[in-house]
């Protein structure tokens, strides 16, 4: 899924699903109780049945706990409780403010910088990390030596010092979205900034920014407690930190006053951090469950497996792929069955979400999170690969069934240089030593049809062409001399010209190895060039199989037909073009 | 003082107090520490450092055995108080107590070769007087100094000060080389005749004062070769460096850490006590709060306290109850008064009423340096008498000036002890530090005026009368007298110095364990 | 190399709007510093005197260049209550502060990074109990840590000294004993922050094509793991350090506290409440200063981890 669908996806499910995700999860609903019942006792305090928060009567000082006093008395003889239930509104309401100039201060900021970047990003973003530089406790002090000891002046002043935990996030939700097609759409379309931000941009920075918020709300509670601690908060009203204090005094003399405040900051941090992390998995869908849970796979049908012959390299038999387990069990690949020879190419055909790249993951063994082969049976050279062991099915990648992907440049490592991500797997599948290692990746890249193999040797990913990147790709797939190559859609994302390179490169490659190819493709033009056979998918199910001509010409399933109609209409973009320019690959004609 | 009350943030950590000077009751055991044999090494933790070395900028109470260690004083204060001779021999004070002549040692030498003469007297004094030193009072009432010879030097007063020799045991009695004095290093290397010399290599500011023996020195030796002054501000650092052996001497502030002290084992003399706490009520004239200014206000206030459940509860019982703001050895004290303000809400309902301030309401400001319970405890005694009281959170480091400046018509506050004449300089009389509102009354005055003219005898009756004007106006409402804390490992004995925070140097000696 | 210059004048520039803002912010208590500093047996005149000879009746913005003018050149004046210059004074007490930020610092970037490995790689229980011991860890404010750790540790079992700070020169083994409490206390935090954020870069890289890519060379998972996806989110992890060490620093000022060390917190702290002037400036700007070189330091880590902006 491109980033467009994803954020607006997460954007709009945010109101659906969201809650009720939220109530599975058993964290998150004890943090929200937790709060729920420490906001409640706060407001409810004063109009408890509780002796005064604030009446010293020294002979009572120290006592534990009893039927007047349920927590106890202090050190000044004062109801624990009371006092306890009177600080929580104290810390909760300083929180409270100190969230509120953070959001004030940082979301519009946060929102603007991100938006119209430039000069303004620039200064905003000086002063941010000026913000952040700054230590906050001596600030602080600084500010209560001027101001004094008002908690409210000082929280106010926190919720400054707070601004960059909200300006550095919604900043980069909103950068991460300018740059969206549907942002562009709006602008083109006269919508003004602000409506944009307001009603677009807003959506997707809303999240994060209610999850922060959480976060920041723990912070601001510990920080106030912090102040209160050392004492220089005021000392005439009652507070967790300012308990602390008193405790803290006398904690050789008694060291348990200090473990009601510390069990309320505790607890209020805690749950305040727990509901941030469960609001981010609810409202982000992602699962606090393990996503990774698979079921037990059920054999291939019997009747599926009477027309298995030994000749096959790759026989697939009543291949069923499922994300999740029980209720939520969704499945993509429904009784899929095919065979490749030794040698042969066998082009995979359908429309997006046809179940065709499942297929193909599935035979790798490298379906993503939450994806599993819930039934059926994949042999490869003689081997049932649905039973194998991990580690055994590791072993066959690369060096026996191999992988070109389809975007060539999200597909190499960013951080590592292409000669080292081809000699890594020569090093240690192979065991190849490093010089010859480097002598056989270069042959490849040679091979491949890459002109200066040494440059793009010590080249990283982000300095080569997508189309120099496919190649290497393919290099890297085929370095292992692989029986099966499986290409999942690999000219795709190439450039017209490239893609007809590439697709002769291929060809090259699987008429000098032999090896089988198994060919993931929606181009129709892709497979009148190289396929053998033709396998077209619909919604998961494999809806006809014959050899190329048969299926290009006489298309027997109605499917067929539309598909092979539909794209002969829409035009030459992506078919095949005989190359003119001198250099290219030989070609053999168009065909289709 | 040492120029520093700084108020310290910590949480579980000493705040030094505002005010701990020189004041103690103390035991009068014997003159001189007893045990003669000599030890290597004495570590003493203290609570506050030398702003410099510069002997004009010495202060007393914590600091007095630091600077002791390095610089002889003209005359040598006794733990008990006594007068006795140190780099001067003799001293008269004139007929018309307007000059203090001083016979001088012969044979002491500066550690820079320089000698001790009248002329290093004279320049010392004079440039005590230039310096703006914190205790530049001790020396307020000398004019001028004249040298009469080399062993002789008169201090001509501008006004008779009965105090002038103790001052001169004190801060203002630090004897350093003249050539020393002119130096620019003097901050940081002193130069004296005193009984140890620094070792500066050694020495870390914030960190460590390290002295070793004078071997040159003309006096008695003391029984420790080296000296070291481990800087501690944090109280409970203190306290763990005390009870784990590290130091064999500190000065607690907290009765908590007093207590836990004692549970540890350690060493501590008789109870004493140098300061006393209480309520200070600057505006007697009624300029802030008019009510204030009707003594019986004032005594309804001070009534309204209930001291023994203060030291009991919030002291932990480490203290007495007092109602003078003179110290039982000094001539003004007298045991009838001290229970003048005894507990008794009723009589102070009375008496607001008496005086029609039943709706009695002010601002009480608050120092964290002090145990919070104090100001709820008093608060809510004068609350339980019918008084509204508003709280002002002073900010650290606020309070002494703000005092200073006259901001608020009374606050809690501890306060030194002194002698007689030195709490009347300190607290009573119209210039007083302690007095900012500069509230006087004509008998008060007289008294005053009298003292310094008057004989031994006729001063401690003008002391005592002082004393009884001061309680019968209810100038302040004293609630308590705090132990001072003076604790020390097994290895060393003290003998506690009157008046005084912590033993002067002199006082230590080896236990023998 | 214009990315360091830029780098390097935006850092001057914040030490110095700093050092502006806290003079600015400190300037109405100086009323009070001559009479804390000469203390209250001293004379209205004796106050007044010192007050004039320390220019802090002069403008305010008067006495700010003079500070700067002396500052760009290296003097950073005396404490006004010590005499001490304020680089020594400062130069005493940074060893013990960087000694503890820096061993929080290892200790919580291999820990954290080892769990949060572990929990991005073995879903399942292991995950979630590491996620909750993180959040645990996360939530708890350092000196409720601390507290909790003295109550135990030195009050009930007594095994390490409560406060207090022995010098390394003089006796390791206690400077060892004296630092273990405060260094745990801020790491556990600074443990669940960091593990928390290299799980979540983690798995956010596990699920880039690359990565299939890898595995389909038939690469074994711990090398795919180890050695790709950590190299790609280190740079996510570093920032993640980067911060952790900033609210490390800000902790250790109230951990400084509870455990009485003589660091540069506690020296921020005591100038601060004296209003000691240059003693202030010098602990705040050392602060930032300190805050500034991590910032920059990971900047170019990450700048040179990542090849893009490596080779430009």
């Amino acid at each position: 899924m491109s980033q467009t669908t994803t954020l607006v996806a997460a954007a709009r499910a945010a109101k659906q699903g969201a809650f009720r995700r939220f109530l599975r999860n058993p964290l998150g609903v004890a943090a929200a109780t937790v709060l729920l019942i420490i906001v409640l006792s706060a407001l409810v305090a004063p109009f408890l049945p509780l002796p005064s928060p604030d009446l010293v009567v020294l002979r009572d000082a120290m006592q534990s706990p009893s039927a007047q006093h349920l927590l106890g008395t202090d050190a000044s003889g004062r109801d624990v409780l009371s006092r306890l239930l009177l600080g929580a509104q104290v810390s909760l309401a300083g929180a409270a403010l100190a969230l509120v100039v953070a959001l004030v201060v940082g979301l519009p900021t946060g929102l603007l910088a991100g938006y119209y970047g430039g000069p303004f990003d620039a200064v905003a973003n000086w002063f941010n990390n000026l913000n952040m530089a700054l230590p906050g406790i001596v600030l602080l002090l600084a500010v209560r030596a001027v101001a004094g000891p008002s908690i409210w002046i000082s929280m106010g002043v926190f919720g400054v010092l707070l601004a960059p935990g909200v300006f550095r996030i919604v900043r980069a939700s909103v950068q991460a979205v300018r740059g969206e097609l549907y942002i562009d759409a709006a602008r083109v379309s006269g919508l003004g900034d602000a409506r944009i931000i307001g009603r677009h941009v807003l959506t997707v920075v809303r999240a994060p920014a209610i999850i922060q918020s959480a976060r920041l709300a723990s912070i601001a509670i510990a920080v106030q407690a912090g102040l209160e601690f050392l004492g220089i908060a005021d000392s005439s009203v009652p507070s967790w930190g300012g308990m602390l204090n008193e405790g803290f005094r006398r904690i050789f003399v008694n060291p348990s006053l200090i473990f009601w405040p510390s069990l309320a900051i505790g607890l209020t941090t805690m749950a305040l951090i727990l509901l941030g992390n469960a609001m981010r998995d609810a409202l982000e869908d992602r699962d606090a469950g393990d996503s990774s849970k698979v079921g037990r796979p059920q054999p291939a049908s019997v009747a599926s497996l009477t027309d298995r012959t030994e000749a096959s390299l790759l026989s697939v038999r009543d291949l069923e792929v499922s994300y999740g387990i029980g209720d939520s069990k969704n499945t993509v690949v429904h009784h899929v069955s095919l065979d490749i020879a030794p040698g042969e190419v066998l082009g995979l055909v359908g429309e997006s979400g046809s179940g065709k790249t499942q297929t193909a993951f599935s035979v790798l063994g490298l379906l993503p999170d939450g994806g599993w082969v819930s039934r059926g049976s994949i042999r490869f050279d003689g081997t049932e690969l649905a039973t194998l062991s991990t580690a055994e099915r590791r072993k066959l990648r690369g060096t026996d069934i191999a992988y070109v992907p389809q975007e060539p440049l999200s597909n190499l490592d960013p951080s590592f240089r292409i000669g080292q991500q081809l000699t890594e797997p020569l090093r240690t599948r192979l065991g190849l030593s490093k010089t010859q290692a480097k002598e056989r990746a270069l042959s490849l890249l040679a091979k491949v049809g890459i002109p200066d193999p040494e440059a793009t040797f010590r080249a990283y990913p982000h300095e080569i062409s997508g189309g120099m990147a496919q190649r290497v790709l393919i290099a890297g797939a085929v370095a292992g001399e692989p029986k099966l190559l499986i290409a999942d859609e690999p000219t795709t994302a190439l450039d017209v010209t490239v893609q007809a390179e590439v697709l002769d490169l291929l060809r090259d490659l699987q008429s000098e190895t032999g090896m089988a190819v198994l060919l993931v493709t929606h181009n129709f033009g892709v497979v009148a060039d190289i396929c053998d056979r033709v396998a077209v998918m619909k919604a998961g199910r494999i809806v006809e199989t014959d050899d190329v001509d048969t299926i290009l010409r006489t298309p027997s399933d109605p499917y067929t037909q539309t598909l092979l109609a539909s794209m002969l209409d829409e035009g030459p973009v992506r078919t095949y073009v005989a190359p003119t320019t001198a250099g290219a690959a030989s070609s053999e004609g168009s065909r289709g | 003082m040492r120029s520093a009350p700084f108020i310290r943030l910590a949480v579980a950590v000493a705040v030094a107090a505002l005010t701990l000077t020189a004041c103690s009751a103390g035991g009068t055991e014997n003159d001189e520490p007893s045990g003669s044999e000599t030890a290597p090494l004495l570590t003493i933790g203290s609570l506050q450092e030398p702003t410099s070395w510069d002997p004009a900028q010495a202060n007393e109470g914590h600091l007095a055995p630091i600077f002791q260690s390095v610089y002889d004083t003209l005359i040598k204060k006794n733990p008990d108080g006594e007068l006795v001779p140190m780099l001067a021999t003799e001293w008269t004070t004139s007929d018309d107590n307007l000059s203090l002549t001083l016979d001088l040692r012969t044979d002491v030498t500066f550690t820079d070769g320089t000698p001790f003469n009248a002329e290093a007297v004279k320049a010392n004094i004079d440039h005590f007087q230039t310096a703006n030193g914190p205790m530049l009072g001790n020396l307020s009432s000398v004019a001028s100094v004249d040298v009469v010879d080399d062993d002789t030097v008169t201090l001509n007063l501008s006004s008779p000060d009965p105090d002038l020799p103790a001052n001169l045991a004190n801060a203002g009695g630090y004897m350093g080389s003249p050539a020393a004095l002119a130096s620019p290093d003097l901050a940081t290397a002193p130069v004296g005749s005193g009984p140890y010399v620094l070792d500066t290599s050694k020495t870390v500011v914030g960190s460590t004062i390290l002295v070793t023996r004078n071997e040159d020195y003309w006096g008695e030796a003391l029984p420790f070769d080296t000296v070291e002054f481990k800087i501690l501000t944090d109280e409970t650092a203190r306290l763990n460096a005390l009870t784990s052996g590290q130091i064999d001497f500190a000065s607690l502030n907290r009765a908590a850490s007093a207590l836990q002290a004692e549970a540890a084992g350690l060493n501590a003399p008789e109870p004493f006590s140098v300061n006393w706490g209480g309520i200070l009520f600057f505006d007697r004239d009624g300029a802030l709060l008019p009510e204030l200014a009707d003594v019986r206000v004032r005594e309804a206030l001070a009534i309204a306290i209930d001291s023994e459940a203060l030291v009991q509860v919030g002291w932990e019982g480490l203290g007495a109850e007092t109602s003078e703001v003179f110290g039982p050895e000094t001539s003004a004290y007298s045991k009838d008064l001290d229970d003048a303000y005894a507990y008794d809400p009723e009589r102070a309902k009375e008496l607001l009423a008496e005086a029609g301030a039943s709706d009695l309401a002010f601002t009480l400001p608050v120092s964290s340096v002090f145990e919070p319970v104090i100001y709820d405890a008093i608060i809510q005694n004068w609350e339980d008498i019918g008084v509204t009281v508003t709280r002002h959170q002073w900010g650290p480091g606020e309070a002494i000036p703000s005092m200073q400046r006259g901001e608020f018509p009374l606050a809690f506050m501890t306060l030194a002890q002194r002698s007689d004449w030195g709490t009347t300089q300190f607290l009573l009389s119209p210039d007083a530090p302690w007095n900012p509102m500069a509230s006087t009354d004509p008998e008060l005055e007289n008294l005053i005026a009298e003292y310094p003219l008057a004989d031994e005898d006729g001063q401690a009756q003008i002391a005592r009368q002082i004393n009884e004007f001061v309680v019968d106006n209810v100038w302040f409402a004293p609630v308590m007298r705090p132990d001072t804390f003076n604790f020390y490992g097994d290895s060393i004995e003290i003998v506690p110095q009157v008046q005084q925070a912590v033993p002067s140097i002199y006082n230590f000696t080896p236990s023998g364990k | 190399m214009p990315f360091l210059l830029k780098r390097l004048i935006s850092a001057v520039s914040l030490v110095f709007a700093t050092s502006l803002i806290v003079f600015l912010l400190v300037s109405p208590a100086f009323d009070d510093i001559a009479r804390n500093v000469l203390g209250e047996n001293a004379s209205a005149e004796q106050v007044a005197q010192l007050n004039a000879e320390l220019g802090l009746d002069r403008p305010i913005f008067v006495q700010y260049f003079d500070w700067l003018i002396a500052a760009v050149q290296g003097d950073f004046g005396t404490s006004l209550f010590t005499s001490q210059s304020v680089w020594a004074a400062i130069g005493v007490r940074m060893p013990v502060t960087v000694a503890m930020v820096v061993l929080v610092t290892l200790i919580s970037g291999v820990i954290g990074f080892a769990v949060g490995i572990l929990s991005a790689v073995r879903r399942g229980w292991v995950d979630k109990a590491l996620q909750f011991l993180s959040t645990l860890g996360d939530a708890l404010p350092a000196f409720i840590i601390a507290l909790f750790l003295v109550t135990v540790f030195a009050i009930q079992l007594g095994w390490l000294p409560a406060t207090g700070y022995t010098d390394f020169s003089t006796d390791p083994g206690a400077w060892a004993r004296s630092l273990v409490m405060p260094v745990a206390a801020l790491t556990i935090p600074a443990i669940a922050g960091i593990a928390q954020q290299v799980r979540s870069s983690m798995l956010a890289m596990m699920r880039q094509d690359y990565v299939r890519t890898l595995r389909s060379r038939g690469l074994s998972e711990t090398r795919v793991v180890l050695v790709h996806v950590l190299r790609n989110s280190s740079t996510t992890g570093l920032t993640a350090l980067a911060v952790q060490v900033v609210g490390i620093l800000g902790g250790a000022v109230v951990i400084e506290q509870v455990f009485a060390l003589p660091g540069l917190g506690s020296l921020a702290i005591e100038a601060a409440v004296r209003t000691d002037v240059p003693l202030i400036l010098g602990a705040v700007l050392a602060y930032v200063v300190i805050v500034v070189i991590v910032n920059l330091l990971v900047d170019l880590a990450v700048a040179w981890l990542n090849p893009k902006v490596r080779l430009s």
